[in-house]
Protein backbone atom coordinates (compact mmCIF):
# COMPACT_ATOMS: atom_id res chain seq x y z
CA UNK A 1 0.00 0.00 0.00
CA UNK A 2 1.22 3.50 -0.82
CA UNK A 3 0.03 6.54 1.11
CA UNK A 4 -0.38 9.85 -0.70
CA UNK A 5 1.67 12.63 0.90
CA UNK A 6 0.00 13.89 4.07
CA UNK A 7 0.65 17.33 5.48
CA UNK A 8 -0.13 18.08 9.11
CA UNK A 9 -0.62 20.89 11.58
CA UNK A 10 -1.53 20.84 15.26
CA UNK A 11 -5.00 22.14 15.96
CA UNK A 12 -4.18 22.23 19.67
CA UNK A 13 -1.89 20.31 21.99
CA UNK A 14 -3.90 17.09 21.55
CA UNK A 15 -5.21 17.11 18.02
CA UNK A 16 -3.58 17.30 14.62
CA UNK A 17 -5.18 17.99 11.24
CA UNK A 18 -3.81 16.00 8.32
CA UNK A 19 -4.70 16.44 4.67
CA UNK A 20 -3.56 15.06 1.35
CA UNK A 21 -2.95 17.04 -1.85
CA UNK A 22 -6.54 16.56 -3.01
CA UNK A 23 -7.78 18.36 0.10
CA UNK A 24 -9.19 15.29 1.87
CA UNK A 25 -8.52 15.76 5.56
CA UNK A 26 -8.85 14.01 8.89
CA UNK A 27 -8.15 14.51 12.55
CA UNK A 28 -5.65 12.42 14.48
CA UNK A 29 -3.53 12.54 17.59
CA UNK A 30 0.17 13.31 17.38
CA UNK A 31 0.93 9.61 17.80
CA UNK A 32 -0.45 9.06 14.33
CA UNK A 33 1.96 11.63 12.90
CA UNK A 34 4.87 9.87 14.56
CA UNK A 35 3.82 6.48 13.22
CA UNK A 36 3.26 7.88 9.74
CA UNK A 37 6.64 9.63 9.62
CA UNK A 38 8.43 6.53 10.89
CA UNK A 39 6.70 4.14 8.50
CA UNK A 40 5.17 2.38 11.50
CA UNK A 41 1.48 2.62 10.68
CA UNK A 42 -0.66 0.01 12.38
CA UNK A 43 -3.10 -2.22 10.47
CA UNK A 44 -6.00 -0.07 11.70
CA UNK A 45 -4.17 3.10 10.55
CA UNK A 46 -3.73 1.53 7.14
CA UNK A 47 -7.32 0.42 6.96
CA UNK A 48 -8.45 3.95 7.81
CA UNK A 49 -6.21 5.53 5.16
CA UNK A 50 -7.37 3.02 2.54
CA UNK A 51 -11.04 3.55 3.40
CA UNK A 52 -10.74 7.31 3.21
CA UNK A 53 -8.93 7.39 -0.13
CA UNK A 54 -5.52 8.47 1.17
CA UNK A 55 -3.81 5.34 -0.11
CA UNK A 56 -3.73 2.96 -3.07
CA UNK A 57 -2.23 -0.39 -3.99
CA UNK A 58 -1.08 0.28 -7.53
CA UNK A 59 -1.20 2.89 -10.27
CA UNK A 60 -4.46 2.75 -12.17
CA UNK A 61 -6.49 0.99 -9.50
CA UNK A 62 -9.77 2.51 -8.36
CA UNK A 63 -8.27 4.25 -5.33
CA UNK A 64 -5.48 5.75 -7.45
CA UNK A 65 -7.89 6.94 -10.14
CA UNK A 66 -10.28 8.33 -7.54
CA UNK A 67 -7.49 10.35 -5.97
CA UNK A 68 -6.38 11.65 -9.39
CA UNK A 69 -9.91 12.83 -10.06
CA UNK A 70 -10.19 14.66 -6.76
CA UNK A 71 -6.71 16.13 -7.08
CA UNK A 72 -7.22 17.40 -10.62
CA UNK A 73 -10.60 18.91 -9.69
CA UNK A 74 -8.80 20.95 -7.04
CA UNK A 75 -6.63 22.41 -9.79
CA UNK A 76 -9.41 23.10 -12.25
CA UNK A 77 -10.23 26.70 -11.59
CA UNK A 78 -12.76 28.55 -13.65
CA UNK A 79 -15.82 27.09 -15.25
CA UNK A 80 -15.72 29.06 -18.47
CA UNK A 81 -16.95 32.15 -16.67
CA UNK A 82 -15.08 35.45 -16.83
CA UNK A 83 -14.97 37.77 -13.83
CA UNK A 84 -14.10 41.26 -14.98
CA UNK A 85 -13.98 44.41 -12.87
CA UNK A 86 -14.59 47.67 -14.70
CA UNK A 87 -13.75 51.14 -13.37
CA UNK A 88 -15.72 53.57 -15.53
CA UNK A 89 -14.80 56.41 -13.20
CA UNK A 90 -12.41 56.92 -10.33
CA UNK A 91 -14.42 59.87 -9.04
CA UNK A 92 -16.42 59.47 -5.86
CA UNK A 93 -18.79 61.56 -3.79
CA UNK A 94 -17.41 60.23 -0.51
CA UNK A 95 -13.93 60.43 0.97
CA UNK A 96 -13.53 57.38 3.23
CA UNK A 97 -10.37 57.42 5.31
CA UNK A 98 -9.45 53.91 4.21
CA UNK A 99 -10.31 54.31 0.52
CA UNK A 100 -8.16 51.61 -0.98
CA UNK A 101 -8.03 53.08 -4.46
CA UNK A 102 -7.24 56.69 -3.57
CA UNK A 103 -10.37 57.86 -5.33
CA UNK A 104 -10.55 61.15 -7.26
CA UNK A 105 -12.68 64.11 -6.13
CA UNK A 106 -16.17 64.48 -7.55
CA UNK A 107 -15.34 67.45 -9.77
CA UNK A 108 -11.98 66.16 -11.01
CA UNK A 109 -11.35 65.94 -14.75
CA UNK A 110 -9.77 63.05 -16.63
CA UNK A 111 -10.84 60.21 -14.32
CA UNK A 112 -13.68 58.77 -16.47
CA UNK A 113 -13.66 56.62 -19.58
CA UNK A 114 -14.04 58.66 -22.72
CA UNK A 115 -16.00 57.35 -25.71
CA UNK A 116 -12.90 55.80 -27.29
CA UNK A 117 -11.99 53.93 -24.10
CA UNK A 118 -15.56 52.67 -23.77
CA UNK A 119 -15.44 51.24 -27.28
CA UNK A 120 -12.07 49.62 -26.60
CA UNK A 121 -13.43 48.09 -23.37
CA UNK A 122 -16.37 46.63 -25.26
CA UNK A 123 -13.95 45.27 -27.86
CA UNK A 124 -11.88 43.67 -25.09
CA UNK A 125 -14.96 42.04 -23.59
CA UNK A 126 -16.03 40.85 -27.02
CA UNK A 127 -12.71 39.06 -27.46
CA UNK A 128 -12.93 37.04 -24.24
CA UNK A 129 -13.20 33.32 -24.99
CA UNK A 130 -16.21 32.78 -22.74
CA UNK A 131 -19.97 32.72 -22.97
CA UNK A 132 -20.63 33.56 -19.32
CA UNK A 133 -19.45 36.65 -17.54
CA UNK A 134 -19.78 38.54 -14.30
CA UNK A 135 -19.02 42.21 -14.66
CA UNK A 136 -18.37 44.16 -11.51
CA UNK A 137 -18.50 47.93 -11.71
CA UNK A 138 -16.25 49.58 -9.19
CA UNK A 139 -14.85 53.02 -8.81
CA UNK A 140 -14.94 55.63 -7.54
CA UNK A 141 -18.68 55.61 -7.50
CA UNK A 142 -19.88 53.81 -10.65
CA UNK A 143 -23.35 55.38 -10.63
CA UNK A 144 -21.76 58.75 -11.35
CA UNK A 145 -21.48 57.41 -14.90
CA UNK A 146 -24.69 55.45 -15.28
CA UNK A 147 -24.50 56.08 -19.03
CA UNK A 148 -21.33 53.96 -19.23
CA UNK A 149 -22.87 51.19 -17.14
CA UNK A 150 -25.90 51.17 -19.43
CA UNK A 151 -23.69 50.95 -22.52
CA UNK A 152 -21.68 48.02 -21.10
CA UNK A 153 -24.83 46.23 -19.93
CA UNK A 154 -26.57 46.58 -23.29
CA UNK A 155 -23.51 45.22 -25.09
CA UNK A 156 -22.90 42.35 -22.65
CA UNK A 157 -26.51 41.18 -22.73
CA UNK A 158 -26.19 40.81 -26.51
CA UNK A 159 -22.73 39.26 -26.51
CA UNK A 160 -22.84 36.69 -23.69
CA UNK A 161 -25.16 33.78 -23.08
CA UNK A 162 -25.22 34.45 -19.36
CA UNK A 163 -24.32 37.72 -17.70
CA UNK A 164 -24.50 39.20 -14.25
CA UNK A 165 -23.63 42.72 -13.18
CA UNK A 166 -22.55 43.77 -9.70
CA UNK A 167 -22.48 47.48 -9.02
CA UNK A 168 -20.28 48.36 -6.06
CA UNK A 169 -21.96 51.54 -4.95
CA UNK A 170 -21.98 53.69 -1.84
CA UNK A 171 -25.72 54.27 -2.55
CA UNK A 172 -25.26 57.87 -1.53
CA UNK A 173 -27.23 59.24 -4.48
CA UNK A 174 -30.17 57.62 -6.26
CA UNK A 175 -32.36 58.85 -9.06
CA UNK A 176 -35.09 57.38 -11.22
CA UNK A 177 -32.65 56.30 -13.95
CA UNK A 178 -30.51 54.39 -11.45
CA UNK A 179 -33.58 52.72 -9.98
CA UNK A 180 -34.71 51.72 -13.48
CA UNK A 181 -31.25 50.21 -14.13
CA UNK A 182 -31.57 48.20 -10.91
CA UNK A 183 -34.89 46.71 -11.91
CA UNK A 184 -33.23 44.23 -14.27
CA UNK A 185 -32.87 40.87 -12.56
CA UNK A 186 -29.25 40.51 -13.70
CA UNK A 187 -28.11 43.56 -11.73
CA UNK A 188 -26.88 43.14 -8.16
CA UNK A 189 -25.72 45.74 -5.69
CA UNK A 190 -22.74 45.48 -3.37
CA UNK A 191 -22.50 48.23 -0.83
CA UNK A 192 -20.74 49.11 2.39
CA UNK A 193 -22.53 49.19 5.71
CA UNK A 194 -19.97 49.57 8.44
CA UNK A 195 -22.37 49.10 11.34
CA UNK A 196 -24.71 51.24 13.38
CA UNK A 197 -25.29 54.87 12.33
CA UNK A 198 -22.44 56.36 14.33
CA UNK A 199 -19.89 53.78 13.11
CA UNK A 200 -20.85 54.27 9.46
CA UNK A 201 -20.65 58.04 9.93
CA UNK A 202 -17.24 57.85 11.53
CA UNK A 203 -15.80 55.52 8.90
CA UNK A 204 -17.43 56.75 5.74
CA UNK A 205 -19.58 59.83 5.52
CA UNK A 206 -18.26 62.06 8.32
CA UNK A 207 -21.73 63.58 8.30
CA UNK A 208 -24.78 62.27 10.12
CA UNK A 209 -27.14 63.63 7.46
CA UNK A 210 -25.23 61.83 4.71
CA UNK A 211 -25.48 58.60 6.69
CA UNK A 212 -29.23 59.15 7.00
CA UNK A 213 -29.41 59.56 3.24
CA UNK A 214 -27.47 56.34 2.68
CA UNK A 215 -29.58 54.33 5.12
CA UNK A 216 -32.73 55.63 3.48
CA UNK A 217 -31.41 54.77 0.03
CA UNK A 218 -30.42 51.30 1.17
CA UNK A 219 -33.92 50.71 2.49
CA UNK A 220 -35.41 52.02 -0.74
CA UNK A 221 -33.27 49.75 -2.92
CA UNK A 222 -34.02 46.72 -0.75
CA UNK A 223 -37.70 47.56 -1.09
CA UNK A 224 -37.28 47.68 -4.85
CA UNK A 225 -35.19 44.59 -5.56
CA UNK A 226 -35.22 42.65 -2.26
CA UNK A 227 -32.31 41.76 0.03
CA UNK A 228 -31.38 38.76 -2.14
CA UNK A 229 -29.86 40.96 -4.83
CA UNK A 230 -27.94 43.19 -2.45
CA UNK A 231 -24.86 42.29 -0.51
CA UNK A 232 -23.42 44.57 2.09
CA UNK A 233 -20.00 44.48 3.66
CA UNK A 234 -18.69 46.11 6.77
CA UNK A 235 -15.10 47.30 6.66
CA UNK A 236 -13.71 46.96 10.15
CA UNK A 237 -11.45 49.66 11.50
CA UNK A 238 -9.37 47.86 14.12
CA UNK A 239 -8.71 51.15 15.93
CA UNK A 240 -12.34 51.09 17.04
CA UNK A 241 -14.16 47.99 15.81
CA UNK A 242 -17.94 47.73 16.24
CA UNK A 243 -19.43 45.42 18.85
CA UNK A 244 -20.30 42.16 17.07
CA UNK A 245 -23.85 42.12 18.46
CA UNK A 246 -24.50 45.68 17.24
CA UNK A 247 -23.09 44.97 13.83
CA UNK A 248 -25.14 41.81 13.38
CA UNK A 249 -28.29 43.55 14.61
CA UNK A 250 -27.74 46.33 12.08
CA UNK A 251 -27.57 43.81 9.26
CA UNK A 252 -30.56 41.88 10.52
CA UNK A 253 -32.50 45.13 10.67
CA UNK A 254 -32.19 45.42 6.91
CA UNK A 255 -33.18 41.80 6.34
CA UNK A 256 -29.69 40.62 5.40
CA UNK A 257 -28.82 37.01 6.21
CA UNK A 258 -25.16 37.27 5.26
CA UNK A 259 -22.38 39.71 5.91
CA UNK A 260 -18.77 39.70 4.88
CA UNK A 261 -16.44 40.98 7.53
CA UNK A 262 -13.56 42.76 5.85
CA UNK A 263 -10.44 44.25 7.33
CA UNK A 264 -9.20 47.60 6.11
CA UNK A 265 -7.30 46.85 2.93
CA UNK A 266 -3.69 47.99 3.29
CA UNK A 267 -3.83 49.95 0.06
CA UNK A 268 -4.44 53.48 -1.10
CA UNK A 269 -5.30 56.07 1.57
CA UNK A 270 -5.33 53.34 4.22
CA UNK A 271 -1.55 53.04 4.15
CA UNK A 272 -1.24 56.48 5.73
CA UNK A 273 -4.34 56.78 7.87
CA UNK A 274 -4.67 53.14 9.02
CA UNK A 275 -1.16 51.78 9.65
CA UNK A 276 -2.64 49.13 11.96
CA UNK A 277 -4.12 47.49 8.84
CA UNK A 278 -0.64 46.18 8.13
CA UNK A 279 -0.65 43.62 10.93
CA UNK A 280 -2.97 40.72 11.47
CA UNK A 281 -2.93 39.75 15.17
CA UNK A 282 -5.69 42.11 16.30
CA UNK A 283 -7.77 41.30 13.22
CA UNK A 284 -7.59 37.56 13.80
CA UNK A 285 -8.59 37.98 17.45
CA UNK A 286 -11.54 40.22 16.54
CA UNK A 287 -12.63 37.86 13.79
CA UNK A 288 -12.66 34.87 16.12
CA UNK A 289 -14.62 36.78 18.77
CA UNK A 290 -17.07 37.91 16.13
CA UNK A 291 -17.69 34.37 14.90
CA UNK A 292 -18.21 33.13 18.46
CA UNK A 293 -20.75 35.92 19.05
CA UNK A 294 -22.45 35.16 15.74
CA UNK A 295 -22.78 31.46 16.53
CA UNK A 296 -24.16 32.15 20.00
CA UNK A 297 -26.62 34.68 18.61
CA UNK A 298 -27.82 32.33 15.86
CA UNK A 299 -28.49 29.63 18.45
CA UNK A 300 -30.23 32.07 20.75
CA UNK A 301 -32.49 33.65 18.14
CA UNK A 302 -32.99 30.69 15.83
CA UNK A 303 -32.27 33.03 12.92
CA UNK A 304 -29.17 32.35 10.88
CA UNK A 305 -26.73 35.05 9.91
CA UNK A 306 -23.81 33.92 7.74
CA UNK A 307 -20.31 35.34 7.79
CA UNK A 308 -19.58 34.96 4.11
CA UNK A 309 -15.84 34.44 4.18
CA UNK A 310 -15.74 31.75 6.86
CA UNK A 311 -18.66 29.98 5.19
CA UNK A 312 -16.83 30.23 1.89
CA UNK A 313 -13.64 28.80 3.40
CA UNK A 314 -15.66 25.95 4.89
CA UNK A 315 -17.16 25.18 1.50
CA UNK A 316 -13.68 25.22 -0.03
CA UNK A 317 -12.54 22.70 2.57
CA UNK A 318 -15.46 20.43 1.87
CA UNK A 319 -15.49 20.43 -1.92
CA UNK A 320 -13.48 21.46 -4.97
CA UNK A 321 -14.86 23.96 -7.46
CA UNK A 322 -15.74 26.68 -4.96
CA UNK A 323 -13.88 29.26 -7.01
CA UNK A 324 -16.37 32.06 -7.56
CA UNK A 325 -14.60 34.34 -5.08
CA UNK A 326 -11.59 35.42 -7.09
CA UNK A 327 -9.54 36.52 -4.06
CA UNK A 328 -9.18 32.93 -2.88
CA UNK A 329 -8.42 30.48 -5.63
CA UNK A 330 -5.53 28.24 -6.53
CA UNK A 331 -4.14 28.41 -9.10
CA UNK A 332 -5.20 32.01 -9.63
CA UNK A 333 -3.22 32.75 -12.76
CA UNK A 334 -3.87 36.25 -14.17
CA UNK A 335 -5.68 36.22 -17.51
CA UNK A 336 -7.88 38.58 -19.43
CA UNK A 337 -10.92 36.68 -18.18
CA UNK A 338 -10.08 37.62 -14.61
CA UNK A 339 -8.95 41.19 -14.93
CA UNK A 340 -9.59 44.77 -13.90
CA UNK A 341 -9.92 47.58 -16.45
CA UNK A 342 -9.15 50.93 -14.91
CA UNK A 343 -10.55 54.36 -15.71
CA UNK A 344 -7.66 55.00 -18.10
CA UNK A 345 -7.95 51.69 -19.98
CA UNK A 346 -5.05 50.01 -18.19
CA UNK A 347 -5.65 46.34 -17.41
CA UNK A 348 -4.58 44.85 -14.06
CA UNK A 349 -4.63 41.31 -12.70
CA UNK A 350 -6.58 42.36 -9.61
CA UNK A 351 -8.14 45.33 -7.92
CA UNK A 352 -5.24 45.49 -5.49
CA UNK A 353 -2.77 45.62 -8.38
CA UNK A 354 -4.39 48.73 -9.77
CA UNK A 355 -4.13 50.27 -6.30
CA UNK A 356 -0.39 49.67 -6.21
CA UNK A 357 -0.08 51.36 -9.59
CA UNK A 358 -2.23 54.24 -8.36
CA UNK A 359 0.15 54.98 -5.48
CA UNK A 360 3.09 54.46 -7.85
CA UNK A 361 4.60 51.59 -5.84
CA UNK A 362 4.83 49.22 -8.77
CA UNK A 363 3.22 49.04 -12.19
CA UNK A 364 1.56 45.64 -12.45
CA UNK A 365 -0.52 46.47 -15.52
CA UNK A 366 -0.88 43.43 -17.74
CA UNK A 367 -1.83 45.45 -20.77
CA UNK A 368 -4.32 48.07 -21.87
CA UNK A 369 -7.47 48.12 -23.93
CA UNK A 370 -5.67 49.65 -26.92
CA UNK A 371 -2.74 47.25 -27.26
CA UNK A 372 -4.27 44.21 -25.56
CA UNK A 373 -2.72 41.92 -22.99
CA UNK A 374 1.03 41.86 -22.37
CA UNK A 375 1.80 38.13 -22.53
CA UNK A 376 5.31 38.61 -21.19
CA UNK A 377 4.02 40.25 -18.04
CA UNK A 378 1.31 37.64 -17.61
CA UNK A 379 3.95 34.92 -17.76
CA UNK A 380 6.08 36.79 -15.25
CA UNK A 381 3.20 37.09 -12.77
CA UNK A 382 1.90 33.55 -13.15
CA UNK A 383 4.27 31.61 -10.83
CA UNK A 384 3.43 33.85 -7.87
CA UNK A 385 -0.24 32.98 -8.21
CA UNK A 386 0.02 29.29 -7.40
CA UNK A 387 0.77 27.97 -3.92
CA UNK A 388 1.56 24.32 -4.70
CA UNK A 389 5.31 24.75 -4.86
CA UNK A 390 5.85 27.30 -2.13
CA UNK A 391 8.37 25.88 0.36
CA UNK A 392 6.01 26.57 3.26
CA UNK A 393 2.65 25.81 1.61
CA UNK A 394 3.97 22.43 0.47
CA UNK A 395 3.92 21.37 4.14
CA UNK A 396 0.58 22.97 5.01
CA UNK A 397 -2.60 20.86 5.21
CA UNK A 398 -4.66 23.89 4.15
CA UNK A 399 -2.81 24.40 0.83
CA UNK A 400 -5.52 22.76 -1.34
CA UNK A 401 -8.21 25.09 0.05
CA UNK A 402 -6.09 28.18 0.28
CA UNK A 403 -4.62 30.58 -2.26
CA UNK A 404 -1.91 33.15 -2.51
CA UNK A 405 -1.79 36.91 -2.80
CA UNK A 406 1.51 38.16 -4.19
CA UNK A 407 0.00 41.60 -4.76
CA UNK A 408 -0.74 41.98 -1.06
CA UNK A 409 2.74 40.68 -0.25
CA UNK A 410 4.17 43.39 -2.50
CA UNK A 411 2.00 46.05 -0.89
CA UNK A 412 3.05 45.15 2.64
CA UNK A 413 6.56 43.81 2.24
CA UNK A 414 7.77 45.15 -1.07
CA UNK A 415 8.47 41.60 -2.27
CA UNK A 416 6.61 38.36 -2.89
CA UNK A 417 9.05 35.87 -1.41
CA UNK A 418 8.69 36.51 2.31
CA UNK A 419 8.28 33.28 4.29
CA UNK A 420 4.57 32.52 4.30
CA UNK A 421 4.15 32.80 8.05
CA UNK A 422 5.31 36.42 7.82
CA UNK A 423 2.76 37.30 5.17
CA UNK A 424 -0.56 38.83 6.16
CA UNK A 425 -2.38 36.55 3.74
CA UNK A 426 -0.97 33.42 5.37
CA UNK A 427 -1.50 34.65 8.92
CA UNK A 428 -5.10 35.51 8.15
CA UNK A 429 -5.87 32.26 6.36
CA UNK A 430 -4.12 30.00 8.83
CA UNK A 431 -6.31 31.59 11.50
CA UNK A 432 -9.47 31.16 9.41
CA UNK A 433 -8.78 27.56 8.43
CA UNK A 434 -7.78 26.67 12.00
CA UNK A 435 -11.06 28.15 13.16
CA UNK A 436 -13.01 26.37 10.40
CA UNK A 437 -11.50 23.03 11.41
CA UNK A 438 -12.14 23.64 15.10
CA UNK A 439 -15.78 24.40 14.31
CA UNK A 440 -16.13 21.46 11.96
CA UNK A 441 -14.93 19.10 14.68
CA UNK A 442 -16.80 20.83 17.48
CA UNK A 443 -19.36 18.85 19.46
CA UNK A 444 -21.14 22.02 20.54
CA UNK A 445 -24.75 21.96 19.28
CA UNK A 446 -24.69 25.75 18.84
CA UNK A 447 -21.80 25.42 16.43
CA UNK A 448 -23.48 22.57 14.60
CA UNK A 449 -26.68 24.64 14.25
CA UNK A 450 -24.86 27.47 12.47
CA UNK A 451 -22.52 25.36 10.35
CA UNK A 452 -25.20 23.01 9.10
CA UNK A 453 -27.44 25.97 8.10
CA UNK A 454 -24.54 27.66 6.31
CA UNK A 455 -23.89 24.46 4.40
CA UNK A 456 -27.56 23.81 3.65
CA UNK A 457 -27.67 20.60 5.70
CA UNK A 458 -30.02 19.35 8.39
CA UNK A 459 -27.05 18.34 10.50
CA UNK A 460 -23.34 17.76 10.04
CA UNK A 461 -22.72 14.13 9.06
CA UNK A 462 -19.79 12.33 10.66
CA UNK A 463 -18.38 11.75 7.18
CA UNK A 464 -17.41 15.42 7.16
CA UNK A 465 -15.44 14.90 10.36
CA UNK A 466 -13.23 11.87 9.82
CA UNK A 467 -11.01 10.88 12.75
CA UNK A 468 -8.13 8.43 12.52
CA UNK A 469 -8.25 5.56 15.02
CA UNK B 1 2.53 31.00 20.29
CA UNK B 2 2.64 29.09 23.58
CA UNK B 3 -0.48 27.61 25.10
CA UNK B 4 -1.48 28.63 28.64
CA UNK B 5 -1.17 25.07 29.80
CA UNK B 6 2.38 24.98 28.56
CA UNK B 7 3.66 28.11 30.20
CA UNK B 8 4.06 26.27 33.51
CA UNK B 9 6.40 23.93 31.73
CA UNK B 10 8.85 26.62 30.65
CA UNK B 11 12.53 26.26 31.24
CA UNK B 12 15.22 28.90 31.65
CA UNK B 13 17.85 26.62 30.10
CA UNK B 14 19.28 28.36 27.03
CA UNK B 15 20.32 25.15 25.22
CA UNK B 16 18.56 21.89 24.49
CA UNK B 17 19.58 18.80 22.60
CA UNK B 18 16.84 17.03 20.71
CA UNK B 19 17.41 13.40 19.88
CA UNK B 20 16.42 12.43 16.38
CA UNK B 21 16.37 8.83 15.17
CA UNK B 22 19.30 8.07 12.84
CA UNK B 23 16.95 7.20 9.98
CA UNK B 24 15.91 10.89 9.89
CA UNK B 25 19.43 12.36 10.00
CA UNK B 26 19.74 12.89 6.22
CA UNK B 27 16.66 15.16 6.47
CA UNK B 28 17.95 17.34 9.29
CA UNK B 29 19.92 19.93 7.26
CA UNK B 30 16.89 20.81 5.13
CA UNK B 31 14.68 20.91 8.23
CA UNK B 32 17.14 23.25 9.96
CA UNK B 33 17.06 25.60 6.98
CA UNK B 34 13.33 26.00 7.43
CA UNK B 35 13.45 26.14 11.23
CA UNK B 36 16.03 28.92 10.91
CA UNK B 37 13.53 31.29 9.31
CA UNK B 38 10.49 30.05 11.21
CA UNK B 39 12.28 30.80 14.49
CA UNK B 40 14.96 33.39 13.64
CA UNK B 41 15.54 34.12 17.35
CA UNK B 42 16.76 30.57 17.92
CA UNK B 43 20.03 29.03 16.82
CA UNK B 44 19.71 25.51 15.39
CA UNK B 45 22.67 23.23 14.75
CA UNK B 46 23.17 19.67 13.64
CA UNK B 47 24.58 17.46 16.38
CA UNK B 48 25.69 13.84 16.41
CA UNK B 49 22.44 12.70 17.94
CA UNK B 50 20.06 15.17 16.36
CA UNK B 51 19.57 18.90 16.77
CA UNK B 52 20.94 21.42 19.26
CA UNK B 53 18.89 24.54 19.86
CA UNK B 54 20.34 27.63 21.56
CA UNK B 55 18.48 30.61 22.99
CA UNK B 56 15.46 28.64 24.18
CA UNK B 57 14.80 30.65 27.36
CA UNK B 58 11.10 31.31 27.67
CA UNK B 59 10.15 28.53 25.30
CA UNK B 60 8.07 25.55 26.23
CA UNK B 61 10.60 22.83 25.64
CA UNK B 62 8.15 20.02 24.98
CA UNK B 63 6.43 22.15 22.37
CA UNK B 64 9.71 23.19 20.79
CA UNK B 65 10.93 19.62 20.64
CA UNK B 66 7.75 18.64 18.87
CA UNK B 67 8.12 21.50 16.38
CA UNK B 68 11.66 20.43 15.56
CA UNK B 69 10.61 16.80 15.19
CA UNK B 70 7.70 17.85 12.99
CA UNK B 71 9.99 19.78 10.64
CA UNK B 72 12.23 16.77 10.32
CA UNK B 73 9.23 14.52 9.70
CA UNK B 74 7.89 16.93 7.10
CA UNK B 75 11.19 16.95 5.27
CA UNK B 76 11.36 13.18 5.27
CA UNK B 77 7.78 12.83 4.02
CA UNK B 78 8.43 15.44 1.35
CA UNK B 79 11.48 13.58 0.06
CA UNK B 80 9.90 10.20 0.28
CA UNK B 81 6.75 11.21 -1.59
CA UNK B 82 8.32 13.53 -4.16
CA UNK B 83 8.18 10.90 -6.94
CA UNK B 84 4.44 10.50 -6.33
CA UNK B 85 3.91 14.23 -6.71
CA UNK B 86 6.11 14.32 -9.80
CA UNK B 87 4.06 11.56 -11.39
CA UNK B 88 0.84 13.45 -10.62
CA UNK B 89 2.06 16.56 -12.40
CA UNK B 90 3.41 14.48 -15.27
CA UNK B 91 -0.04 12.95 -15.69
CA UNK B 92 -1.71 16.36 -15.47
CA UNK B 93 0.60 17.77 -18.12
CA UNK B 94 -0.04 14.78 -20.35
Amino acid sequence: MQVWPLRFRDLDDRRTILADDSGDYFLADSGFVKRYARDLLTPSDEEFLRDKGHAFEGEGDLAHTGFLTRWSRRHHVGDGTAYVILIPTLRCDLKCSYCQVSRAPLAAQGFDWDEETLQKVLGFLDGLPVEEIQIEFQGGEPFLRLDLLQAVAAFARRRFRSVRFVVCSNLQSLNEDILAFLESGDVLISTSLDGPHQVHTRNRTADSALTETFLGNLERVIGLIGPGRISALPTIDMKDPPEPEELIATYEGFGFTSLYLRPVNYQGFARKSHPTARTSASWNAYYRDFIEALIARNARTGRVMEEFYLAHCLRRILAPGMDSHTDLRNPNIPTGANAVIDFDGQIYPSDEARMLARIRQVDLAIGNVVDGLDQEKLALLAPGHINNFDPDCIHCPYQPFCGTDPIDDLARNGRIDVPRHESWFCQRHLAIFDLAMELLYSADPEVEFTLSRWLGLESLPQSLRPVAP
Amino acid sequence: MLLDSEIANMSASPVINILIDPEFHPCIPAALLRLGYLFPELDFALSEQGVTVRGVSGYNLAWLEREVSYQVYREKIFRQTLPMRQSLYAMLAG
